[in-house]
């Protein structure tokens, strides 16, 4: 039997879609990788600004209609077009027939241990926005003590020309706002700072958790690109920035330093790109660049992409990216 | 005596080593200085900064968490307590009213 649209990713983007285009009457099949749909977002605690609480946005997003069908530990191994018909072959030898498809692959997070100059994998006190995530979701008391002294490192592996990301990933200031203030709320005597070039609180209600992180949790904020962390004899965390607005150096000793690695495009997932014609930016990596009057831009008829497989995203943004596609797809079926 | 040689003091600022004192006393009376955005209007608009680039109530906030007296008292030296910071100050700091918080302080420290 022919699918409607075949939806490749099982994250927030590609579970929005798939519900909004069953309920416009749609036969939807959804292929994911892992053994578990969810995406992302299943690794995180709380979601910012409000701290909701991640596992009922996923419980709420997979709680799907039974029309749906879903193939979990399946990867795409090869698309063909014929007759205006996609035809894939999945990992578990599997094929699908589908008149459009929707790429909801995501994005992966940079990968930290590449800035070396960090020592994330080398000290123990280094750890990434996920692995913090982890531990508030598995044993938020991970430290011992209770007055830590906590870092967050903001833009690790993004605005980095080096790095090979020029762009800047989105969300990460407001999370490493959201994080620093779980962190003293964990350990109200902490002592939690946050190096950053520049606070992009764009969204609703960002600016007032950063006012809150200011005013009602004392986490301090120091404007300065973290330059290098080093390690002491008792594994404690050294880390050196400029205090850009004093102009001098700025040194600090700490128990975690936490480094927000940023949002960057799957690259194993470019061959299938390839395969459907979906443009790959040359400066970002992502897909689709849209234009004021092409919010889509597909280059071939009946692919289409929503989610941070186009750029970094927040999980509303991501949700109405969603929604908007699935009209889309509905008026390419409707046709 | 002469080595051959001076003692250079560290510039750099040492976290680990800073004094809190002075900051959580300022805190304490003024807890509104934690909402700085670090924007620098007060310093912009400052009706002083025109002659000494010091001037500075921005300046003075970081010196206050740096504890770098001489740095607080060069950016509030020349205050002439006129409140026009207070005016744009956009997280509504009552910038002029920190100010006198803070010499008094600094007043009883020299005491
Ligand atoms: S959101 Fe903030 S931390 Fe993330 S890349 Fe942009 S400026 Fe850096
Ligand atoms: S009160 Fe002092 S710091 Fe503020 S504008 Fe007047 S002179 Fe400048
Ligand atoms: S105007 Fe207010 S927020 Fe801006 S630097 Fe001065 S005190 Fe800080």
């Amino acid at each position: 039997m022919v699918n409607d649209t075949i939806i490749i990713g099982g994250g927030p983007a590609g579970l929005k879609a798939a519900s909004s285009l069953n309920s416009l009457g749609h036969k939807v099949t959804i292929i994911e990788k892992t053994e578990v749909l969810g995406g992302q977002i299943k690794n995180w605690y709380k979601l910012f600004p409000d701290f909701s609480d991640s596992y009922s946005v996923v419980s709420n997003l997979t709680n799907l209609s039974s029309d749906i069908s879903i193939n979990l530990n399946s990867t795409v191994l090869d698309v063909q077009k014929e007759n205006g018909h996609f035809n894939l072959l999945l990992s578990n030898n599997k094929r699908l027939k589908g008149k459009s498809i929707l790429l909801t692959t995501g994005f992966s997070l940079y990968d930290a241990s590449k800035k070396e100059e960090y020592g994330y994998g080398f000290y123990k006190g280094v750890l990434t926005n996920k692995d913090l995530e982890h531990n508030f979701i598995n044993n938020p008391k991970f430290i011992d003590i209770d007055n830590p002294t906590v870092v967050f490192i903001h833009c690790v592996g993004s605005r980095d020309h080096k790095a090979g990301n020029m762009h800047c990933s989105k969300v990460c200031c407001v999370t490493a706002v959201k994080q620093a203030i779980e962190i003293k709320q964990f350990y109200p005597k902490a002592n939690v700072y946050c190096f950053y070039m520049d606070l992009r609180m764009f969204g609703r209600g960002y600016e007032d958790l950063y006012l809150k992180a200011q005013s009602e949790y004392n986490i301090k904020f120091i404007r300065g690109r973290v330059s290098e962390i080093s390690e002491t004899f008792e594994n404690k965390i050294v880390v050196k920035a400029e205090d850009t607005l004093s102009s001098k150096p700025i040194k600090l000793t700490s128990d975690y330093a936490i480094l927000m690695s940023g949002i960057v495009p799957t690259k194993e997932n470019f061959p299938l790109f390839n395969k459907l014609s979906v443009s790959i930016n040359s400066s970002d990596g992502f897909s689709n660049e849209p234009s004021f009057n092409n919010l889509l831009n597909l280059k071939t008829e009946g692919v289409f992409t929503a989610g941070c497989i186009n750029g970094p995203k927040t999980i509303p943004e991501v949700l109405t990216e969603s929604d908007s596609v699935a009209l889309s797809i509905h008026s390419f079926l409707s046709r | 005596m002469d080595f051959g040689y001076n003692i250079i003091k560290i510039k750099t600022v040492d976290l680990d080593r800073i004094d809190k004192s002075l900051y959580n006393r300022v805190v304490f009376v003024a807890p509104d200085i934690n909402k700085c955005i670090a924007c620098g209007s007060c310093s912009a608009s400052c009706s002083v900064s025109f002659y000494n680039s010091n001037s500075s109530f921005r300046k003075a906030l970081v010196a206050i968490e740096r504890d770098d007296i001489t740095g607080i008292k060069e950016s509030l030296s020349s205050c002439v307590l006129c409140g026009k910071c207070s005016l744009v100050c956009p997280r509504g700091i009552n910038t002029r009213g920190v100010i006198i918080a803070i010499k008094d302080l600094l007043k009883e420290e020299a005491l």
